[in-house]
C-alpha cells in the first residue's frame, strides 16, 4: 500500500531507493499522525466546494478526519472536477460522496484509507455481480488435526489475503461468490477451493511433490530435495501415521525401495531384520545399519541372550527399536548410497537410519490425546490332517515298516488315546485374540523464541496364546527449544525414553500347534490341572509353567546449540547420551516336566542376563553458506567423539529348596555364571562435506571422513572414507523451460568409499581368558591368534540415478542402479593348523558384491476441491555375488559359499526322485562313491536372496474421509512349509496333503533306509519353495471431525488393519516368517482417535 | 602455531582411541606378569589334554580312537560317526575327527609356545617358578609332538608363536625330530623337580625321564632306554600294590596322571569303557584280545569285565571302574606309569643282549599278575613281548597300534583282525584342509 502513495517516474533503481526512502517516512508519519489525531479523530468532516481537484477534496478530508489516506497519484484523473457539499459527515459518507463517479473502490483499515483503481468489470462479472457479495470463513488444519495458524488464505485474482489465527481460523468480507480461494503455507500443498460462507474445516496437506520446498535430512546437514545427490528414503509421521505397530520398522516395512525388512515372529518383543542394498559383510552381525535418533548413535543391537530367548523369540529377541514409540517420531531417513553414507565412514557401510522425533513448534500449545485398540490375530491356519485320516497315515506306515503290532509308545495309534477323539490344535494354541492398546497424551507449542513438546505413552502388545501375556511398554517424549531475542542463538534438547516389560510364556506354542497329534488327550483335567494322559505325552500348556521375562529400559538425550557466528558462518553442536539397561529372565520350574517322573524343586532352575551399555556423543561443527551470483557454496566441518560401554552378565541357577524362591539366586544350591564380559569402545573422526551449486542446475557434493577406532590395532586406527556425488538438474535447463510435460528432470550419480568396524572391542589385543575347564585352579586360554594389523571393512559404492516430475509435479519418477563392493572383509582368516588356531582375524581379501535396481514413483491421480487421490510406489531388486575368497576350498567356509554365488546360498544334496525298489527319496551322489555326506554330496545351491521386493500405495480423501492403502510385495524362496513336521507316517501331525505330496511312502521310522533317505531329504532342494507374496499390508479409514465445541476441538477417527490380506501360494502360515517353529506376523484390527484441542 | 595446535590436536584424538583393557579378559603381557596367571595359562593344557584332545579319555581321544582303529575295540555303532571310521579303517584326507586331533593338538602346542615365551619375558617371578612352568611347558610340547609323531609321521616341529611362520611350516625329518624331542625333554629334565609325590598330577623330572626312555626305545636306541627307564624305576615308585589299585588316585605306580576338573568326579575312561546292557551298543573290547590272555592272567580277571549273556557274552575295559561320581575323587586318568618303565627296561635289556637281567625283570611282571614264571627266556619273545605290553596297556593311549608299528608287525597283525588292512593304514592322513592352507606340508601321506 505504500507504494501507492509515491509519486510516478524515477529509473527502476532509483524507485526502489525512494520506495525504501517513502517507507520509513510513513511509519515516522503515521507515529505522529496517530499523535495527532488523538485530538481530532472522529471529527464530523464539512466540505464545500465545487470543480475541485479530487486531490484537493481528499486532502481536505485528511485534514478534518484525521484519517491517512493514501492512493497512487497516476489513477487520478486529472482534468476530472468534482463539486460537493458535505456537513458533519463520517468518512464513509465522505468518501462515498467524492467518489462515486470515479471507478475507484477504497478500505478502511483503523485510520488509515486506502483508494485503488476497481477492476474493469467484463460482461460475465456484471451479471456475476448481481450475486450479492459474502462472508467467509473457515478453518484450516493440519492432516493430523492440528490447527494451522499462520496460513495465507487469498481471493484469487484479487491480492486480497488474510492469515489464519492462531485457532487455524479465517475471516473474510467482500467476496464473491464467483472467486476462488488459494490456501496456502510453506511447506504444504496449496488448497485452491470455491468459496462458500461457512468453509468448514479444511485440511492442508504436507507438500511431498513440490520438490522445491521439501528438504531432507541427511544426517550433519539438510538438503533440498530437489538439489540431494545422494540416494535417501524418507518416510514421515503422515505414514507411520495411526498404524496399529509397536516397532518402526514394521512401520517402514514396504515403503522404501532397497530396505527390506523382514518380520521373524509375531510374538511381542519379536524382532525385525533389516538389510539395506543386501548383505556386504560376511559376518552376520556386520550387516546392520547405522541408526541415529536426534543425532545420538542409538544402541540398536540386541541384548538378549540366546539360551533365554530363543525359544520364544528366536533369534531376534528385544530389538532395541521396539523402545521408540512409533508415534513420537516425526521423520525416518534411511540414507543408501556412497554420497549420503559416506560422511559416516566407518559406521556407514550398511547404510544408516536417521530417526528424527517430533518437536515442539511456533504454534499456540495443542493438547492432543491419542488412543487406539487393536485386536491381533494369526491370519491363516494350516490344512492340517484330521483324525481320522492322520491315524489312517500311521497305520499304513507302520504296515509299511513291516509292523503287526503298534509299540508301546504309539498312543496315537494303538488305542492308548481315544481315535475318535479331534482337537483343532492351531485354534487351541495360538488361535486367541491378542488385545494391544495404546493411550498417549501430548503438550505441543510454543511461540516464536520457544517450542516444546511432551508426549506420554503407554501400550500393552497382547498374545494369541493361551494365559495372559504380553508387553507392555511407556514412553515418554520431552523436548525443547529456545531460540534467542536477537535470532542468533538456537538450543533445543530431547529426551526419548522407552521401557518395555515383556512377559511371555517359555517357548512359542505354533510348533506344538501344527504337530501335535489332532487325537491328541485334552489339555486340562476335570479339576482345572494340567492333564499328563498318564505320562503318555508332554502337556503343550507346561510351556506355560515356564516363564520368559525382559525388562528394558532405553533413554537418550540429545542437545543441540546452533549459532550464527557471522552471516554465513554457523556453530552447530550435537552432543547426546544414549543408555540402555536389560534385565532378562527364563524361569524354568519343574512343573514343566511330567509329574510321573518325580522331579522337585531340586530340578527347578532360572536364568539372568544382565545388561547395560551407554553411549555419549560429541559433535562440534561449523558450517557454511554462500551465494557469489549464480554460485552457491556450502560446507561444513566437524567432528566426532563417542564413547561406548558394555556389560552383560549372565547367571544359571539351579537345585532350589522350593520354586517360590526361583528367582532369588540365595535360594539355589547350584549357582553359575555363564557370561561375564566387559568392553569400551571409542571413536573419533573428522568429517566434512563441500557442496556447490551452480545456477540451480548443476551440484557437486563431496563428503569425506577421517576414522580412529579404538577396535583397531594402535597402527591400524585411522582410516579414510569419502565420496563424491554430482547432480544435474536438467529440468530446469532452457530447452525444458516451457515444456508442457517436464516440470523437474534430474541426473545423479555418486562415487565412495564406506567403512565397517563392527568386529567387536578387543579382537586385535593378545588376551587370555577364562576357559571354563578347571585343572588346579583354574586354566587361561589365549582368546585368538594375535594380529595387531586388522582394519577397517571397506565398501565401495556406485550410484545412478535419474529423477523426473512430470505433467506439473503430477507424476514424479525415479530410478536408480548401484553396485557396492565390500572388501578387505574382517573375518576369520583361514589358517593351518599348525599356527594354533584355524583362523585369525584379518582382513581377507574376500569380496561381496551387491548390485540392484531400485524404482520410485508417485502420481496425483486427482487434486481437487473435495477429492484427492494419489498413488505411490517402489520396486527394488538386489542380487549378491561373492567376486572372490582367497583359499576358500581349504576353509571352514567351502561348505558355505561357492564363488559367484549370492552369500545368501545354501548348499543341498540334489533330489532326484524315489527308487522304484525300496520306495525311498534318491539323491544325487556327486562323488560316486555310493555313500551320502554333506562335505561330498551336498553340492547343489539354492539361493535364498529375495528377487524382488515392492510396495504400492494408494492415498485418497473425499472431504473429511480418507482411505490409504499399502501392498507389499515380495519374490523369493524361502523355507519349504512341510519341513519340520518329521517324516510322514511319524508321531507328528501333519499337513492334510503330506502324504499325497510326498513320493515317499509314509514310514513310522523303522525303515532305516526311508529314515536316511528323508533325512537328506530335508537338506534337499525339496526344502525350499516359493514364498513370495503380495500382502494388503495396510488399510486406514479415518474420519477428520470438523469443528465441534465452539471450534476449538478437533480430532479423527480412523480403523486400521495391518496385514490384513496376503496373496501367496505358500503353503505354511506364512510366507515372511517361515517355518512352523515361529508364530507368523498377527493381522492386526484396530480403531482410534485421536483428539486436538 | 597451527602446527603446534594441529600436533595438540592429533595427540589428543590418538589418546581418545584408547580404551583401558578389558576386565574380562587378561592380555598376555599381564598374564606373564603374573605367576598365579602364568600358571593358569600352562594348566589350561591339561584342561585340554584331559578333556579334549589326544589323550583325553573321551570318546575324540586316541585311548579309543586308535583302540578301534587297530584291534583292541569294537565298533557298535552306525553312521558316520567317528568311532565307525576308525574302526573300519576308512578315514580320508577331509576326516573331521582326524582334522581336529592335528589342530587341538598344535593348539596345545601353541599354547606351551606361548608360556615358554611369555615366561622367559618375565621377570615378575622367581627362577624356581620360571623353571618349573618353562620345563612343564617344554615337557607338554614334546609330549605332544611325540604322539603326531606316531599318528602321522613327519610333521612340522612347531616352536614358534608367530602364525606367520607357523602357517608356512615344513615337515620335520623323523630322525631329526627325535632329536629335537629328546634335547627339549632333557633341557624340561634339569628344569623339574624330582620329587616323587603321592599323587603326581604334574609332571616331574621323572615324567620327563619315562619319555625319554619311551622316545629311545621308539627310535631303538636301547642303551638309552635302559639307562632312563632304569633311572626312573629307581626312583621310588613301586608296583608294590594290588592289581586293581593300579588306577587309584595315588597309586604308587603313576609317574604322571591328570585329575578330574571337581572334587568327586571320575575319569572320562570309566564313562566311556563301562557299558551296560544285554547287548553292546557302544563299544566293547574285540574277542581277539580278550582270547589272547593267558589262563590266570589277573590283568584279565581285574581289568576286564564280562557282560551280556552266557551265550553271547562280551566284554568292556575295567581299568578305570568308578563310572558316577564318588564323595572324593577315587581315580586319575593315568599317562604314564612305572608298570611301562619295567616294560621298557626289560625290551632294552632284551634287545642289548642281557639276558639275564631280562628274564629276571620278566618274571617279576609275569608272577605280579598271577602268571608263572619263565625258567629261560623264550626264543618268540619278540611275540610274547608284544603280547605283554598289549595285555598291560590295552585301552591305553593307543599303545598297541603305536607298538606294532614300531616294530614293523603292524601288517601282518591287523590283517589277523581286519583282513581289509592295508599297508599305508599305518599313518593317519594328513589333514586336507592343512595341505590346501599350507602347501609345504605336501606331499600327502602315501596311500590318501
Amino acid at each position: 500500500m505504500y507504494r501507492n502513495y509515491t509519486k510516478p517516474g524515477g529509473s527502476r533503481r532509483l524507485y526502489q531507493k525512494i520506495c525504501l526512502v517513502m517507507r520509513l517516512i510513513v511509519v515516522i508519519l503515521i507515529a505522529s499522525l496517530v499523535q495527532v489525531s488523538a485530538a481530532t479523530f472522529g471529527q464530523r468532516i464539512t466540505v464545500h466546494q465545487k470543480n475541485a481537484s479530487l486531490t484537493s477534496v481528499l486532502k481536505e478530508i485528511r485534514l478534518q478526519s484525521g484519517f491517512d489516506i493514501f492512493y497512487d497519484f497516476k489513477i487520478i484523473p486529472q482534468h476530472q472536477k468534482v463539486s460537493i457539499q458535505l456537513d458533519n459527515a463520517t468518512i464513509e459518507e465522505a468518501l462515498n460522496t467524492v467518489l462515486k463517479d470515479f471507478k475507484f473502490q477504497y478500505y478502511i483499515d483503523g485510520t488509515i484509507v486506502t483508494i485503488k483503481k476497481k477492476k474493469e468489470p467484463s460482461v460475465l462479472d456484471q451479471i456475476i455481480s448481481r450475486f450479492q457479495e459474502i462472508e467467509v470463513r473457515g478453518k484450516v488444519l493440519t492432516e493430523n488435526g492440528e490447527f494451522l495458524a499462520g496460513a495465507t488464505v487469498a481471493i484469487k485474482g484479487s491480492g486480497r489475503s488474510v492469515k489464519t489465527n492462531e485457532k487455524g481460523d479465517f475471516y473474510l468480507q467482500n467476496v464473491a461468490e464467483k472467486d476462488k480461494l488459494l490456501i496456502s503455507y510453506i511447506g504444504y500443498e496449496t488448497l485452491e477451493l470455491n468459496v462458500k460462507a461457512d468453509m468448514g474445516s479444511l485440511t492442508m496437506k504436507i507438500a511431498d511433490s513440490k520438490l522445491e520446498e521439501i528438504t531432507v535430512n541427511a544426517g550433519y546437514y539438510t538438503v533440498k530435495d530437489k538439489e540431494r545427490t545422494g540416494s535417501i528414503s524418507k518416510i514421515t509421521s503422515k505414514e507411520i501415521g495411526q498404524q496399529p505397530v509397536a516397532n518402526p520398522l514394521a512401520a517402514m516395512q514396504g515403503r522404501m525401495a532397497g530396505v527390506h525388512i523382514t518380520q521373524s515372529s509375531g510374538t511381542p518383543g519379536g524382532g525385525f531384520d533389516i538389510q539395506i542394498r543386501g548383505r556386504n559383510s560376511l559376518r552376520t552381525e556386520g550387516n546392520a545399519p547405522l541408526y541415529i535418533v536426534d543425532g545420538v548413535p542409538f544402541l540398536s543391537e540386541s541384548n538378549s541372550t540366546g539360551d533365554l530367548s530363543v525359544e520364544i523369540l528366536r533369534n531376534t529377541a528385544n530389538n532395541p527399536l521396539q523402545l521408540i514409540n512409533p508415534n513420537d517420531i516425526e521423520s525416518i531417513e534411511v540414507l543408501k548410497d556412497a554420497d549420503a553414507t559416506a560422511i559416516y565412514g566407518s559406521r556407514g557401510a550398511n547404510g544408516v537410519v536417521l530417526i528424527t522425533t517430533k518437536k515442539g513448534t511456533s504454534q499456540p500449545t495443542v493438547f492432543s490425546l491419542q488412543s487406539h485398540t487393536a485386536i491381533g490375530i494369526v491370519p491363516n491356519f494350516m490344512n492340517l490332517m484330521k483324525t481320522g485320516q492322520y491315524l489312517q497315515m500311521r497305520r499304513d506306515a507302520f504296515s509299511n515298516d513291516g509292523i503287526t503290532e503298534f509299540p508301546a509308545n504309539a498312543y496315537d495309534v494303538k488305542g492308548t488315546w481315544d481315535a475318535e477323539r479331534y482337537t483343532d490344535w492351531q485354534r487351541e494354541l495360538i488361535g486367541r485374540k491378542a488385545v494391544n492398546q495404546q493411550v498417549s497424551a501430548s503438550l505441543r507449542g510454543g511461540d516464536k523464541h520457544n517450542s516444546f513438546m511432551v508426549q506420554v505413552s503407554t501400550a500393552k502388545d497382547g498374545t494369541v496364546f493361551p494365559g495372559d501375556y504380553g508387553n507392555k511398554r511407556k514412553n515418554l517424549l520431552a523436548q525443547f527449544g529456545h531460540t534467542t531475542a536477537d535470532e542468533n542463538w538456537k538450543i533445543s534438547t530431547q529426551f526419548v525414553r522407552g521401557e518395555s516389560d515383556n512377559r511371555l510364556l517359555g517357548v512359542d506354542l505354533t510348533r506344538d500347534a501344527l504337530t501335535l497329534a489332532p487325537n491328541a488327550p485334552a489339555l486340562y483335567n476335570q479339576d482345572g490341572s494340567l492333564n499328563w494322559e498318564n505320562g503318555t505325552w508332554n502337556n503343550p500348556l507346561r510351556w506355560t509353567n515356564q516363564t520368559y521375562k525382559a525388562k528394558n529400559v532405553q533413554w537418550l538425550t540429545a542437545w543441540n546449540l546452533e549459532g550464527k557466528i557471522t552471516r554465513n558462518l554457523t556453530f552447530k553442536a550435537v552432543a547426546g547420551y544414549n543408555e540402555m539397561n536389560g534385565d532378562e529372565w527364563k524361569i524354568i520350574p519343574h512343573t514343566i516336566y511330567n509329574p510321573a517322573m518325580g522331579l522337585t524343586s531340586a530340578n527347578s532352575s532360572s536364568m539372568q542376563g544382565i545388561t547395560k551399555a551407554s553411549v555419549w556423543n560429541l559433535e562440534p561443527q561449523l558450517h557454511f553458506e554462500e551465494q557469489f551470483g549464480r554460485h552457491k557454496v556450502t560446507a561444513l566441518v566437524g567432528t566426532t567423539f563417542l564413547k561406548q560401554q558394555n556389560a552383560k552378565q549372565v547367571w544359571r541357577a539351579s537345585n532350589f529348596g522350593s520354586d517360590a524362591q526361583i528367582q532369588n539366586f540365595l535360594a539355589a544350591k547350584t549357582l553359575r555364571i555363564i557370561s561375564n564380559t566387559v568392553s569400551e569402545y571409542a571413536y573419533q573422526a573428522v568429517f566434512t562435506r563441500l557442496n556447490y551449486l551452480y545456477d540451480g542446475r548443476f551440484v557437486v557434493n563431496i563428503t569425506g571422513r577421517r576414522d580412529g577406532s579404538s577396535r583397531f590395532g594402535p597402527n591400524k586406527r585411522w582410516g579414510n572414507f569419502g565420496a563424491v556425488g554430482a547432480a544435474w538438474l536438467f529440468g530446469s535447463e532452457k530447452i525444458f523451460e516451457n515444456s508442457s510435460w517436464l516440470s523437474f528432470g534430474k541426473l545423479r550419480g555418486s562415487y565412495g568409499i564406506t567403512g565397517s568396524d563392527r568386529i567387536g572391542d578387543y579382537q586385535y589385543l593378545d588376551t587370555y581368558q577364562y576357559s571354563g575347564g578347571v585343572y588346579e585352579g583354574g586354566g587361561l586360554a589365549p582368546a585368538r591368534l594375535y594380529n595387531p594389523d586388522f582394519s577397517w571393512e571397506t565398501n565401495r559404492k556406485m550410484e545412478a540415478a535419474i529423477e523426473l516430475s512430470l505433467f506439473n509435479n503430477r507424476v514424479s519418477l525415479s530410478t536408480a542402479y548401484y553396485r557396492n563392493v565390500s572388501d578387505n572383509q574382517l573375518v576369520g582368516v583361514p589358517l593351518p593348523g599348525t599356527t594354533g588356531f584355524a583362523t585369525v582375524l584379518a582382513n581377507l581379501p574376500a569380496e561381496v558384491e551387491n548390485t540392484g535396481w531400485e524404482l520410485e514413483f508417485k502420481y496425483r491421480v486427482l487434486s481437487g476441491n473435495d477429492w484427492n487421490w494419489s498413488l505411490f510406489g517402489n520396486w527394488s531388486s538386489n542380487r549378491n555375488k561373492l567376486l572372490e575368497f582367497p583359499g576358500l576350498e581349504a576353509s571352514t567356509y567351502k561348505n558355505m559359499y561357492a564363488l559367484g554365488q549370492p552369500t545368501s546360498m545354501i548348499y543341498v544334496y540334489d533330489y532326484t526322485g524315489t527308487d522304484p525298489v525300496s520306495g525311498a527319496y534318491t539323491f544325487r551322489d556327486v562323488n560316486g562313491d555310493g555313500v551320502w555326506n554333506a562335505a561330498d554330496d551336498k553340492k547343489r545351491i539354492v539361493d535364498l536372496t529375495p528377487r524382488y521386493s515392492a510396495g504400492i500405495g494408494s492415498e485418497a480423501s473425499y472431504r473429511n474421509w480418507s482411505l490409504d492403502l499399502l501392498f507389499h510385495a515380495v519374490k523369493q524362496q524361502g523355507t519349504n512349509h512341510a519341513l519340520g513336521y518329521g517324516m510322514p507316517g511319524t508321531f507328528t501331525n501333519q499337513p492334510s496333503d503330506a502324504v499325497i505330496v510326498s513320493a515317499q511312502k509314509p514310514s513310522a521310522g523303522y525303515n532305516n533306509v526311508l529314515n536316511a533317505a528323508y533325512s537328506r531329504y530335508v537338506q534337499s532342494q525339496q526344502a525350499f519353495t516359493d514364498a513370495s507374496f503380495i500382502r494388503l499390508k495396510n488399510v486406514t479409514l479415518a474420519y477428520s471431525i470438523p469443528n465441534v465445541f465452539a471450534s476449538k476441538l478437533s480430532g479423527r477417527i480412523y480403523i486400521s488393519g495391518q496385514n490384513v490380506f496376503t496373496w501367496t501360494n505358500y503353503k505354511g502360515l506364512d510366507p515372511e516368517s517361515q517355518g512352523i517353529t515361529s508364530l507368523p506376523p498377527l493381522r492386526v484390527w484396530s480403531a482410534g482417535f485421536v483428539l486436538n484441542y | 602455531m597451527a602446527v603446534l595446535l594441529c600436533s595438540v590436536a592429533f595427540t589428543a584424538c590418538e589418546e581418545f582411541v584408547e580404551t583401558d583393557l578389558p576386565v574380562t579378559e587378561t592380555t598376555a603381557d599381564a598374564v606373564f606378569n603374573d605367576k598365579v596367571t602364568a600358571e593358569a595359562a600352562l594348566l589350561e593344557n591339561y584342561v585340554s589334554l584331559r578333556d579334549r584332545v589326544l589323550t583325553t579319555g573321551t570318546i575324540p581321544g586316541i585311548g579309543n580312537l586308535m583302540g578301534m582303529y587297530a584291534d583292541e575295540s569294537v565298533n557298535w555303532q552306525v553312521g558316520s560317526i567317528a568311532e565307525n571310521t576308525f574302526f573300519t579303517n576308512a578315514l580320508t584326507p577331509s576326516d573331521a575327527a582326524v582334522q581336529t586331533l592335528w589342530n587341538d593338538s598344535y593348539k596345545i602346542i601353541y599354547q606351551c609356545n606361548r608360556v615358554i615365551d611369555g615366561v622367559a619375558q618375565s621377570d615378575a617371578f622367581a627362577k624356581a617358578s620360571k623353571d618349573q612352568l618353562t620345563g612343564e611347558a617344554l615337557f607338554i610340547r614334546s609330549f605332544v609332538h611325540f604322539y603326531l609323531l606316531q599318528l602321522f609321521g613327519n610333521i612340522p616341529y612347531v616352536t614358534s608363536t608367530d602364525y606367520r611362520i607357523n602357517k608356512t611350516v615344513a615337515k620335520t625329518p623323523v630322525k631329526d625330530m627325535y632329536r629335537l624331542l629328546a634335547e627339549d625333554l632333557v633341557q624340561a629334565g634339569t628344569l623339574l623337580e624330582t620329587a616323587v609325590a603321592p599323587v603326581n598330577t604334574r609332571p616331574s623330572k621323572y615324567a620327563v625321564d619315562a619319555l625319554l626312555a619311551r622316545l629311545y626305545l621308539y627310535a631303538q636306541q636301547y642303551d638309552k632306554a635302559l639307562e632312563y627307564s632304569s633311572g626312573v624305576i629307581a626312583a621310588g615308585f613301586s608296583v608294590d600294590q594290588p592289581v586293581e589299585d593300579t588306577f587309584l588316585k595315588g597309586g604308587k605306580s603313576i609317574i604322571w596322571s591328570l585329575k578330574p576338573g571337581v572334587e568327586g568326579a571320575n575319569t572320562h575312561e570309566a564313562l566311556i569303557y563301562i557299558v551296560t546292557g544285554a547287548t553292546p551298543t557302544s563299544r566293547s573290547l574285540s574277542e581277539n584280545l580278550v582270547a589272547s590272555f593267558e589262563q590266570g592272567d589277573l590283568r584279565k580277571e581285574l581289568w576286564i569285565k564280562k557282560m551280556g549273556t552266557e551265550n553271547a557274552p562280551y566284554y568292556h575295559a575295567f581299568k578305570y571302574r568308578e563310572k558316577v561320581p564318588s564323595a572324593a575323587t577315587k581315580e586319575h586318568s593315568v599317562l604314564l606309569r612305572l608298570e611301562e618303565m619295567l616294560m621298557i627296561r626289560l625290551e632294552a635289556d632284551l634287545y642289548l643282549g642281557n639276558n639275564a637281567a631280562a628274564l629276571k625283570g620278566w618274571n617279576r611282571i609275569r608272577e605280579r599278575y598271577g602268571l608263572n614264571p619263565f625258567t629261560e627266556l623264550p626264543t618268540n619273545w619278540k611275540k610274547l613281548l608284544l603280547d605283554e605290553r598289549r595285555h598291560e596297556f590295552f585301552c591305553e593311549l593307543g599303545h598297541r597300534f603305536f607298538d606294532l608299528k614300531r616294530t614293523g608287525t603292524l601288517e601282518q597283525e591287523m590283517l589277523k583282525a581286519k583282513p581289509s588292512w592295508k599297508k599305508s593304514f599305518a599313518k593317519l592322513p594328513l589333514p586336507q584342509a592343512e595341505l590346501m592352507l599350507n602347501p609345504n606340508l605336501l606331499p600327502q601321506n602315501e596311500g590318501y
